[in-house]
């Protein structure tokens, strides 16, 4: 049983968690095994919402089976499906089936995704988004008027601390910090010097902001490869596509654990942020290892 | 409109067997307009050109239809009988029927002889009449550059009559300084220097430089900037003698005070007292990175011999090879040798090195006895590598002038002849240009002077008017003729509205491209690109090659011919009596840049079988572009035949150099075989 | 000025397919200057169907013209003679050119012959951009004169989103900068990164209400 996410932030030393991804279609029991097999060994499970703008089944109804089952939650919140009337409502929604932490993302383009025809909506950006949440926590909607039920959100949201040039992506997390965030999940890290000095700069803008470094373990240099060309925000450095390729296939996956496992121990030994945020997307089952060799096993 | 026709065959000495001009006569009475068909043995002799002006006058006949041989052998003669006859010289069209029918066909060429002369009867049909005027120069020349080249430039120009200003970045003439100590014989930096400074009829301009460069050929206006002022004056003509730099490439050894390059060796030979000690022994080396130069060798030469003259210390030489291939090398190198001064052959890199005792020491293996020689001596002279002078490459954006792969002025075009540049007016002559001698330099600066003096000692220069001309009305200044004209002719200029039109303006003036007739060099790019279809190039407008294309039968081959190389090796192919298939039609245009899209499209509208877009070599256009234009132009008319379910391939570019009439005849061969029997 | 792009050949004969008189309009303004329909596209396309037309036995006659703006009524209505011969129009002006003509020639039948894509300028030879999405709230002042809604992918305020590839890059098109990346860049230049500090509030979609209409009324 997981405690409020809030409270973890507040005092836990190592925050670690999981992101969980629905699939297409109805059936939701492979993703009910996810949470059973991951709700207690980490601190919230985050849940995609229409990931790489492939259409799946909701963030908001994975999360109500987290919260189901004495997980908890995050939901992820995109910008580019939905205008704000739909936003404003969703959370409400979402508020009300006990639903308390939201991660406000901008998301990614239309093209990148299996529906690639459909309208673009991008009514808010993820900064605006920010502001939204705390305007309903604060009772009232964006057009001003008052809530009958506001709501409590503990708010986060992303960074890339690879984006290249930084400079203006460290102008907008500022701006997403001023605007009040709780906890940062980045994307992926693999090159700690980078992110170093990511957290320098970050730290310089807020120290109090927990940040999560996101750990998303490749199997194979072609994946490597792949995931540089087509997926947005992530960059897998030569050295890592290297050791890869020396590997042989059957022993993919455990050398993406085994370096996904080394950088989380430098992260947690030499202290660089405030936890890590794993994504092992459609192998969900072999997180349990990668929490274990880290030696992040919560309670 | 003019409508008397007059035209005159000729069959050249009664040689031209296979045409049945009896035939082609009393079809060619039948065209429309035609009010006189006269034929000829000899028409380009006193005779027959008699005979054609008569009929000129005595028929009121208004537009001149010539078949015969082809136009770049008589074409002037018969422009001028037309002056004689009282007719504009645009009057006249010309069809190839020897060249390019009688010597080249065997089957069929009554039919095409007739079918030429057609074509060539349409497009007299639309000839319009230019007038010209006499524009005026100015006699003032820019010379940029006060070294050798810009000197003798400045000389020779005002030894012309013209009036040269020299500008000069430093204090003092001479430029980058000499590699010999005497490039012509009795002339010094110094004598030249004097000269120039005592001629009364030059302006010299010292420390003072260019900034910027506008308008045409006869009135450049250029701003220029002295003493931290700056002024404009204009200039008809420019001179662009900029030089260049040398630096010692050290990669081979360490830089010391007694290896110096041979400029810096002929600064010294050119005050020896400045020597605390005379340099017992002299090296030179040549070809320590690559092949040296002429000039390295000219060098080198002149001042092993300088030195034995003055000094008389030893020297040796120290070579790959000698490029002895400049006037009077050969000579001065027996001279040389007969003067004692050693020549040591290598294949592989001498070693070079300083020693403590301030001499060096070389170590090279002789390659024609074998032997390791060690030789140590008090001064060595190297080669200095070449490059461009700066601010080269930002001078050749600003003025829209190319330059060579090195940074060197100008293009490697072989079009291109050695002081023109692309833009009419200006030239340059000099080191700028790459790796040169003086003697050289001399032919360069000769070039030139000749040039200027026929373009601007006149004062005034007779120029068609609008022969490539904007539209005002038509014009959308869209920018796209100004941004893409090779020679940079065409300018943003206000004009009156014509008043002909009845569009509804705001303004009286607006924006329009101009084209500036004196700098224009006629390709006919700007008229095939415009958007907007506002220029007109009379004598070869869109409707007269459209006109060509319709007095064309069925299942033709049209050879779109450039007036540079295509057409020229379309006559050698008949000088050389090769045949190729009689269905090939030969359309001339300036440039393949002339050549558009709807050209293309409605020969294949007439039933045209196949369409050949012959052009120069790449990289070696005219001007500059033309030919990758063509290029472009045809892959997307390839995409339109496609598009229409026909074959790309009927339509072709074909480059050809001035000695491939080989290729010419197998281009047309080839196309003609594909396209046989009207497969589509 | 209005960018538009020649739809497909195949496209468009299907369109005029079984008519056998057309009326080709070019347009002399916009689609003239990028190379689209004006005068000289007109005369390709027309050369075009009426070759495909007589490479399948089929009969095609056609008439080219073009009018001066195909946006203007009363210029439209010179087309009117033209008209009268032919079943079909076909259209090459942007898509304001062939709601005219359809509005002018009510009982024809009007077709475009291009797709209308952005409003944009000229950026080297036979290149355009998109510049400018027409929002009605010009927000120009606040970014360094780069328009985050035409030039940004997914139209922030508040950008640049996270996708941005490495070199500053949009996450769709490597090809494109990421518009808030070279804003970030003006405005450094010029001294103004405060004005990037700044939260916008969410656009206000509605500034034009569309269909959009101004009503200027001058006495």
């Amino acid at each position: 049983m997981s405690g409020p996410f809030r409270k973890t932030l507040e005092t836990k030393d190592f925050i670690v968690t999981v992101e969980v991804a629905p699939r297409k279609g109805t059936n939701t029991q492979k993703v009910i095994e996810h949470i059973e097999l991951l709700k207690d060994k980490v601190d919230a499970l985050n849940v995609t919402d229409n990931q790489s703008s492939v259409m799946r089944y909701p963030s908001i109804g994975v999360c109500l089976l987290i919260e189901e089952q004495g997980g908890e939650p995050v939901l992820q919140v995109t910008c580019r499906d939905r205008n704000r009337l739909a936003i404003q409502a969703d959370l409400l929604f979402a508020f009300s089936r006990g639903i308390n932490n939201v991660l406000c993302l901008t998301g990614d383009s239309i093209d990148v995704g299996d529906h690639d025809e459909a309208k673009s909506v991008f009514d808010l950006d993820s900064v605006q988004l920010i502001h939204l949440v705390h305007t309903l926590n604060s009772g009232k909607d964006m057009a001003g008027k008052e809530l009958d039920g506001k709501t409590d959100f503990c708010v986060g949201t992303s960074a890339t601390p690879s984006a290249d040039p930084i400079e203006p992506q460290l102008l907008k997390f500022k701006k997403k910090l001023k605007e009040g965030v709780s906890f940062v999940q980045t994307q992926a890290v693999y090159d700690l010097d980078e992110f170093k000095r990511f957290m320098e700069q970050a730290r310089r803008i807020n120290g109090n902001t927990k940040i999560l470094a996101g750990i998303v373990p490749v199997v194979s240099a072609r994946v490597a490869e792949f995931m540089n060309e087509k997926v947005p925000g992530i960059f897998v450095p030569p050295e890592i596509i290297d050791e890869l390729k020396k590997t042989p296939k059957k022993e993919g996956v455990k050398k993406g654990i085994e370096i996904a496992v080394r950088l989380i121990r430098q992260i947690k030994e030499e202290r660089l942020c405030d936890g890590v945020h794993i994504m092992f997307i459609g192998r969900e089952e072999r997180v349990p290892e990668i929490l274990e060799a880290a030696r992040l096993m919560s309670k | 409109m003019r409508t008397n026709i007059g035209i005159f065959l000729c069959d050249c000495g009664k040689s031209l067997k296979n045409i049945d001009f009896e035939m082609v006569r009393k079809k060619a009475g039948e065209f429309q307009n035609a009010v006189h068909v006269g034929l000829s043995s000899a028409l380009c002799l006193k005779e027959g050109l008699e005979e054609m002006v008569s009929a000129i006058r005595g028929k009121g006949i208004n537009l001149v239809v010539i078949g015969a041989c082809s136009p770049l052998l008589k074409e002037t003669v018969f422009r001028k009988a037309l002056e004689k006859a009282g007719l504009d010289s645009s009057s006249l069209s010309m069809a190839n029927i020897r060249e390019q029918c009688s010597w080249v066909h065997q089957t069929d060429v009554t039919e095409k002889a007739l079918e030429m002369i057609r074509m060539a009867v349409n497009r007299a049909r639309l000839i319009k009449e230019i007038g010209s005027e006499e524009v005026e120069v100015t006699r003032e020349v820019l010379v940029v550059g006060g070294g050798l080249s810009g000197m003798k430039s400045a000389l020779e120009i005002s030894r012309l009559g013209l009036r040269p200003t020299l500008v000069e970045r430093k204090p003092t003439l001479g430029g980058e300084g000499f590699y010999v100590l005497k490039p012509f014989p009795g002339e010094t930096i110094g004598s030249m220097a004097k000269a120039v400074e005592e001629d009364e009829n030059i302006e010299v301009l010292t420390e003072a430089s260019v900034v910027k460069v506008d308008g045409d050929v006869g009135s450049f206006s250029v701003r220029i900037r002295r003493g931290g002022k700056e002024f404009y004056r204009t200039f008809g003509a420019i001179i662009f003698a900029t030089g260049q730099m040398t630096e010692i490439s050290s990669a081979n050894f360490k830089q010391t005070s007694n290896i110096v390059s041979q400029q810096g060796f002929v600064k010294m030979l050119q005050v020896p007292e400045k020597f605390s000690k005379r340099p017992e022994v002299i090296a030179f080396v040549l070809d320590l990175s690559g092949e040296s130069s002429r000039l390295s060798t000219l060098s080198a030469l002149n001042n092993a011999l300088a030195v034995k003259e003055k000094l008389g210390s030893e020297v040796y030489v120290f070579c790959k090879n000698l490029k002895v291939d400049s006037e009077g090398v050969e000579t001065l190198y027996r001279e040389v040798r007969n003067r004692g001064v050693v020549f040591v052959k290598f294949e592989e890199k001498p070693k070079i090195e300083s020693c403590e005792d301030g001499r060096v020491r070389i170590e090279a293996r002789e390659l024609l006895l074998g032997d390791e020689m060690t030789l140590f001596c008090d001064l060595l002279v190297v080669e200095a590598k070449a490059s461009p002078s700066k601010g080269a490459e930002s001078l050749s954006s600003m003025l829209k002038v190319g330059t060579d792969s090195q940074g060197f002025y100008q293009d490697e075009n072989v079009h291109l002849y050695p002081v023109f540049s692309r833009r009419k007016g200006m030239f340059f002559v000099g080191s700028c240009r790459g790796d040169l001698d003086p003697t050289r330099t001399w032919m360069d600066v000769s070039s030139v002077a000749m040039n200027l003096y026929e373009l601007l000692s006149g004062g005034k220069v007779r120029v068609e008017v609008d022969k490539v001309k904007v539209e005002p009305d038509k014009c959308q200044a869209c920018l796209t003729c100004i941004r893409v004209c090779p020679h940079s002719a065409i300018r943003l200029v206000r004009s009156e509205r014509s008043g002909e039109t009845k569009r509804p303006f705001i303004n009286e003036k607006r924006e329009v491209a101009q084209i500036h007739d004196l700098a224009c060099d006629e390709c006919g790019i700007c008229t095939s690109i415009c958007p907007a279809k506002a220029i007109e190039f009379s004598g070869i407008s869109d409707e007269q090659i459209l006109a060509e294309i319709e007095a064309m039968g069925e299942g033709r081959i049209i050879a779109f011919c450039c007036a540079e190389s295509a057409y020229p090796v379309a006559d050698s192919v008949g000088k050389l009596g090769v045949h190729y298939p009689p269905q090939i039609r030969v359309i001339s245009v300036p440039c393949v840049g002339r050549v558009d899209l709807i050209h293309i499209l409605k020969a294949f509208e007439k039933g045209a079988a196949g369409v050949l877009v012959m052009g120069c070599q790449e990289g070696a256009c005219q001007h500059l572009e033309g030919n990758t234009r063509a290029k472009e132009r045809v892959k997307y008319a390839q995409d339109l035949l496609e598009e229409m379910g026909m074959d790309r391939e009927n339509v072709k570019v074909v480059n050809l150099g001035p000695n491939m009439a080989w290729k010419f005849s197998e281009e047309a061969s080839r196309m003609a075989e594909r396209t046989e029997g009207g497969k589509r | 000025m209005i960018i538009a792009e020649r739809k497909p050949f195949e496209e468009i004969s299907k369109m005029v397919a079984g008519y056998k008189k057309v009326l080709v309009v070019g347009c002399g303004a916009c689609v003239t200057i990028c190379w689209a329909g004006g005068e000289k596209e007109v005369g390709i396309l027309s050369s075009q169907l009426r070759l495909a037309a007589s490479r399948e036995g089929k009969e095609l006659s056609i008439i080219e013209s073009t009018v001066e703006r195909q946006c203007e009524t009363e210029m439209v209505e010179e087309l009117k003679d033209k008209a009268q011969e032919v079943e079909v129009i076909l259209s090459m002006g942007c898509g304001v050119g062939v709601q005219t003509i359809a509005d002018v020639f009510e009982e024809k039948l009007v077709f475009p012959a291009l797709n209308t894509t952005f409003i944009g300028m000229p950026q080297g030879e036979g290149v355009w951009t998109e510049r400018c999405a027409a929002c009605g709230d010009c927000l120009l002042y606040w970014t360094g004169g780069i328009c985050p809604a035409a030039r940004c992918a997914k139209g922030l305020l508040n950008g640049p989103c996270g996708g941005t590839r490495r070199g500053g890059k949009c996450e769709i098109d490597l090809e494109k900068d990421c518009a808030w990346v070279i804003i970030y860049q003006r405005l450094e230049k010029q001294g103004r990164l405060d004005l990037m500090e700044r939260y916008y509030e969410p656009r206000n979609y509605r500034a034009v209400k569309r269909p959009g209409k101004i009503e200027i009324i001058r006495k």
